[in-house]
C-alpha cells in the first residue's frame, strides 16, 4: 500500500497518537516530537506498510520503537550527566524555567508519572490499554505478543502501580521533610 | 441460563475484558488513568509544527522533500562530495610538488668580461649545459687545462673554433 495518503492519516490519527506520546513523554514538548517523528517514518517508509494490519496497530508500533530508542538514549545521558553531578559541587545545580513548573507540578500529581516508572512491557500495556482504549487483541497485536500476556502485563502493571503509591504514602508519612520540596504538592 | 456468548450490558462486556483477579482497587485505577489521559490530552493539546510544514496545506515541493532522505541518495551524496574534495587535494599536492620546470641558470658573466674566445665559443642557449655554464667552467681553468679543452672542443666542432 505505497499510495498512502500521508495528509490524510494525519489528519485521522494525528491526536490518538500525540496522547499515547503525551502519557508516556511526560511533557507536552517531548510529546509533540515523538507524534511528529512517527509520521515522518511513516512518510519515509510507506512503502513498508503492506496493509495486513490495521494503520493505527502500525503507527502505534512505530511510535512505541521511538519512545524505547529515546528511553534508551536519554538513560545513557543520564548516567553520564549522574557521573558528572559527582564530580561537581551541588551548589551550582541548574534549576527548571520557571515556565514549566507548572507542567512539571501536574505531570507529578498525575498517575501517569507512577505508570513512567514501570518496566516498559507493563508500561507500554497500560498506555494502550487505559489511554488509547484499545482492546486486548489490538494490544496483542501491536506488541506482537499472546492475549494471555496482555492480561498479565495490564494486571501486574496495575498491581505494581498501586505499590508504588502505596510506598509514596508511607514515605510521606515517615520520611523528614526537605527543605526545597512542597510537600503539599507530593502524593 | 445466560449465554456467555452475548453479554448485553456494559458491565458485562467490560467484565469479559477484564482480567482476571482483578478487585476494585484496581479498576478504580484504571478509571483513573483514563480520565487522566483525557485530561492531559484536552490540556496539552498537539502541535504539529514540522508536519504542517512538510504536510500541511501549505507545504511545497521542497517541504514536503524535507526529512526524506533515502539511505542511496545519502550514500551517493556523501561518496560525491568526497570525491570532490579527494581531486581537489590531489591537485593541490601534485602542483605545489611539481619540480619548477625552468630552474635557475647559472648567471653567464657580461661579455666585456669574458676572453674573446670564449665569448665567441658560447654556444647557443638550447645547447648549454642547465647545470654548469661551459663559460663558468672555462674561465676557472688553469692555462693547460684549457688548452686540453680547447683541443677537446676542436676536435669535437672545429668549424666553431675561430682561432
Amino acid at each position: 500500500m505505497a499510495n498512502l495518503d500521508i495528509e490524510q492519516v494525519i489528519e485521522d490519527y494525528f491526536p490518538r497518537i500525540h496522547r499515547a506520546a503525551l502519557v508516556m513523554c511526560g511533557n507536552p514538548w517531548d510529546a509533540d516530537d515523538l507524534a511528529q517523528e512517527t509520521f515522518l517514518v511513516l512518510a519515509q517508509q510507506r512503502g513498508r506498510f503492506r496493509g495486513q494490519s490495521q494503520l493505527f496497530t502500525y503507527l502505534y508500533g512505530i511510535l512505541l520503537n521511538l519512545d524505547r530508542r529515546e528511553r534508551r538514549r536519554h538513560g545513557t545521558r543520564r548516567r553520564a550527566l549522574r557521573l558528572l553531578q559527582d564530580e561537581t559541587p551541588r551548589d551550582g545545580a541548574v534549576q527548571p524555567a520557571a515556565d514549566m513548573a507548572v507542567e512539571v507540578s501536574e505531570w507529578k500529581e498525575s498517575l501517569w508519572s507512577r505508570v513512567a516508572q514501570l518496566p516498559n512491557a507493563q508500561r507500554e500495556t497500560l498506555v494502550l490499554r487505559f489511554s488509547e482504549q484499545l482492546r486486548y487483541e489490538e494490544i496483542a497485536a501491536v506488541l506482537q505478543c499472546p492475549l494471555g500476556t496482555v492480561k498479565s502485563r495490564i494486571f501486574n502493571g496495575l498491581q505494581s502501580l498501586r505499590h508504588i503509591l502505596q510506598s509514596e504514602s508511607q514515605d510521606l508519612h515517615t520520611a523528614p521533610a526537605h527543605p526545597c520540596e512542597d510537600l503539599t504538592r507530593a502524593i | 441460563m445466560r449465554s456467555r456468548q452475548a453479554p448485553s450490558t456494559r458491565s458485562e462486556v467490560e467484565a469479559r475484558n477484564t482480567p482476571h483477579g482483578v478487585d476494585g482497587e484496581s479498576l478504580r485505577l484504571a478509571n483513573q488513568l483514563r480520565a487522566e489521559a483525557r485530561h492531559l490530552a484536552m490540556v496539552y493539546p498537539p502541535n504539529r509544527g514540522v508536519l504542517e510544514e512538510c504536510h500541511g496545506p501549505g507545504a511545497t515541493p521542497r517541504s514536503r522533500r524535507r526529512g526524506r532522505w533515502s539511505r542511496a541518495g545519502r550514500a551517493w551524496w556523501i561518496s560525491a562530495c568526497a570525491g570532490v574534495l579527494l581531486a581537489v587535494g590531489l591537485g593541490t599536492h601534485l602542483v605545489l610538488s611539481r619540480p619548477d620546470p625552468s630552474p635557475k641558470r647559472a648567471r653567464t658573466p657580461p661579455l666585456n668580461q669574458v676572453p674573446s674566445a670564449v665569448a665567441n665559443h658560447a654556444e647557443p642557449a638550447s645547447e648549454q649545459s642547465t647545470v654548469i655554464s661551459p663559460v663558468m667552467f672555462v674561465s676557472e681553468l688553469s692555462d693547460p687545462e684549457l688548452e686540453a679543452w680547447l683541443d677537446l672542443q676542436r676536435d669535437k666542432a672545429p668549424e666553431r673554433i675561430a682561432f
